[in-house]
């Protein structure tokens, strides 16, 4: 099927390498790419996910690339572009706006020569010296660069800041915007506040099995999933099969984070829109989720399950009776949740945000913002992992593409999580059998893994290096790809829904900042 | 009371419990805490209380702070969350994090900044366990009798 789709734009079949079943890698040439990317993704419907950008000079297969990743259901196609030291990059997103934070990315952590008018540093823009490319193999770890910036402050005159967040939930990043009478004009977004060199630290300290550790500890609220899509990663570029227990028990989790992260967002839309008593009694529920986890792992978050082929033990009978029991009363969240969705509130925000279905396909969104706005795309029914083929559940879609939808589909998918936990707690595969497959790990081989993160998809792309560390380790977590859609659903709304909007799609910003950008679209 | 709130690029795992704890605390004192400042806006608190590696980005944006205000300030007792903001935890060495609260303070005083505390609490964990929040904020309450009754 995607072999067809391949000839059809016009990619000679001798350059397609098969990874794995679900995975293709293909060398394009660097003038052919805007040719390929405009058939793919602009004609053929392909979703595009990220890029990539590669400093190769420690494997001997060139120099410099750019690896650009897209989907279809069951299929991950990478489109590989090997450039020289001298030579200048490719671009495409003067075409497919997507693609426009992943590459200035690749420009700034890399060096990468580029024509284009762009700002001298997009990640590190706190005055760091321009020698200083950190996705460099010969840059260290833990070169102390703070001594280094200068922290001069970014031009944002007639800019106001809103603040969306809730008084206690606080990480820094400046959402600004412009407002002309009575309607915002300009959006303007500067983050890269909480980069902590995630990926530098996953690439050079840490062996390639105490990276799933410090991939959980990218976000606070949707960690595992983080450690799931990395093992997931690993498995695929060294052909690992994962036992049925391990992925009966990563669903489980995973779908326990999945409540916990939509009941704290959806809490806090009950908090903004004034219904306290529901705000309340959300975060109620939410510790049941909690209480749970506590109960299956020891912890109440970072969980620290999962290792590359598995997990690290198993659940006894007595442990998922208990979570029986919790899931049993978590059940009564579904009226909260009703009068959440009915409340006169709520609908006012119908119609309030929208971002059509063309523009969401073009910004690449992804998760339930995608999904408000009619995009039928689930990484869990479409490339399926852990154990979503062996249970049933529904994705909810809308077509109205506004904030009212994206908090409903929210409500919704709750639901279809606590569905999912009660036929996985009822599985005898749950507490029976192996636990994890032994593995060796080659050096340069190349994977992909991907989960749906409670907000959306979550890309997490590996190359296996020398002495079982890794070589290159790439991160896109979903904040990352929902918020380029922020100009969009913002320009032309009043001001005083602004925090609501920008709330409904649920940025986090500890994952979208491991590295990270400022810019002016 | 005047609380500030500092989150120095932490993952939110530890600012999500220390709301839970926060809950806990406003059950067991029956006061409403009030709502803290996020960034540095006065010359004076009571209580500040940190999460996160210390990361360049807030390491720039507290800089901005101090000079807005003329580089002096009082952070009176100051609750440390976290393993990451009490050593740096797994991010100790990385090209971007100062490595945990006295690494950050310290970065802070060598730009020429003047700052003061009355105490420094140190709470491990990652992430923190609301009881921990609970025990060390009821403690502090009722080791100062000043810092209670100044809640309405």
């Amino acid at each position: 099927m995607v072999i067809k789709v391949l000839e059809e734009c016009k990619i000679p079949l001798n350059k397609i390498v098969k990874l794995r079943e679900d995975t293709i890698l293909i060398d394009v040439d660097k003038h052919d790419l805007r040719d390929v990317i405009k058939c793919l993704v602009l004609e053929k419907g392909l979703h595009f996910s990220t890029c990539i950008g590669v400093d190769y000079s420690g494997l001997r297969e060139g120099e410099l690339a750019l690896v650009y990743v897209l989907t279809r259901p069951r299929v991950k196609l990478m489109l590989r572009v090997l450039i020289s030291e001298n030579e200048e990059a490719p671009h495409v997103h003067d075409i497919l706006p997507a693609a426009e934070w992943c590459e200035n990315e690749a420009y700034d952590l890399l060096g990468l020569k580029t024509s284009l008018p762009i700002a001298e540093r997009f990640i590190l823009h706190w005055g760091v010296p321009s020698d200083v490319r950190p996705l460099r193999k010969d840059f260290r770890h833990d070169m102390k660069i703070h001594s280094l910036a200068s922290c001069k402050l970014i031009e944002k005159e007639g800019f106001v800041e809103v603040d969306p967040h809730h008084p206690f939930f606080y990480e820094h990043e400046d959402f600004l915007i412009k407002v002309v009478g009575n309607r915002i004009v300009d959006v303007l977004y500067i983050g890269s506040y909480i980069n902590r060199g995630i990926e530098k630290v996953g690439e050079s300290r840490l062996k390639i099995e105490q990276v799933p550790f410090i991939a959980e500890r990218i976000c606070g609220i949707c960690g595992f999933t983080h450690s799931t899509a990395y093992c997931q990663a690993v498995e695929s570029a060294l052909n690992i099969d994962v036992p049925e227990r391990a992925r009966f028990e990563r669903a489980l989790m995973l779908e326990l984070e999945r409540i916990e992260s939509h009941l704290l967002l959806l809490a806090l839309i009950a908090y903004a829109i004034g219904l306290r008593d529901i705000f309340l009694e959300l975060l109620r529920y939410r510790e049941l989720v909690m209480n749970a986890c506590d109960v299956l792992v020891g912890n109440r978050k970072m969980y620290g399950l999962n290792v590359i082929g598995g997990v690290r033990y198993g659940f006894t009978v007595e442990q998922v009776r208990s979570v029986r029991e919790l899931v049993k009363k978590l059940k009564d969240v579904e009226r909260a949740l009703e009068r959440l969705s009915e409340s006169e509130n709520l609908k006012k925000l119908k119609d309030v945000g929208t971002l059509p279905r063309e523009d969401a396909h073009k910004l690449g969104a992804v998760g339930p913002v995608a999904r408000a706005s009619g995009i039928d795309y689930d990484v869990r029914r479409d490339l399926s992992y852990a154990a979503y083929e062996m249970v049933d559940f529904d994705v909810p879609i809308m077509d109205s593409g506004d904030t009212y939808a994206r908090i409903i589909i929210r409500c919704e998918e709750t639901i279809q999580s606590i569905r999912i936990i009660e036929q996985v707690l009822s599985r005898e595969e749950l507490v029976n059998g192996e636990l994890r497959t032994e593995y060796y790990p080659h050096p340069g081989r190349t994977g992909i893994g991907m989960t749906e993160a409670p907000r959306g998809e979550n890309v997490h792309f590996v190359i296996t290096g020398h002495d079982s560390k890794l070589y290159r380790w790439k991160v896109r977590a979903p904040t990352y790809a929902n918020l380029a859609v922020l100009r969009t659903i913002l320009i032309g709304e009043s001001p005083k829904n602004a925090p609501i909007i920008i709330a409904s799609l649920d940025p986090c910003l500890s994952c979208t900042d491991r590295l990270v950008k400022v810019r002016k679209w | 009371m005047k609380i500030l709130y500092l989150n120095l690029g932490g993952c939110n795992g530890c600012d999500i419990e220390l709301l839970a704890g926060v809950v806990r605390v406003v059950e067991k004192i029956g006061r409403e805490l009030p709502s803290p400042d996020h960034g540095i806006r006065s010359r004076s608190y009571d209580i500040t209380i940190v999460t996160g590696p210390g990361t360049l980005g807030n390491l720039c944006r507290i800089v901005r702070d101090l000079e807005r205000i003329g580089g002096e300030v009082d952070l009176g007792h100051v609750i440390v969350l976290g393993s990451c903001a009490c050593g740096g935890g797994i991010w100790y060495d990385s090209y971007m994090v100062c490595g945990g609260w006295d690494m950050f303070l310290r970065e802070l005083i060598s730009r020429g900044f003047r700052i003061r505390y009355r105490s420094v609490t140190y709470v491990t964990g990652c992430p923190v366990r609301p009881e921990d929040v609970e025990k060390v904020l009821v403690q502090l309450l009722h080791s100062y009798p000043n810092l209670i009754s100044s809640l309405t």
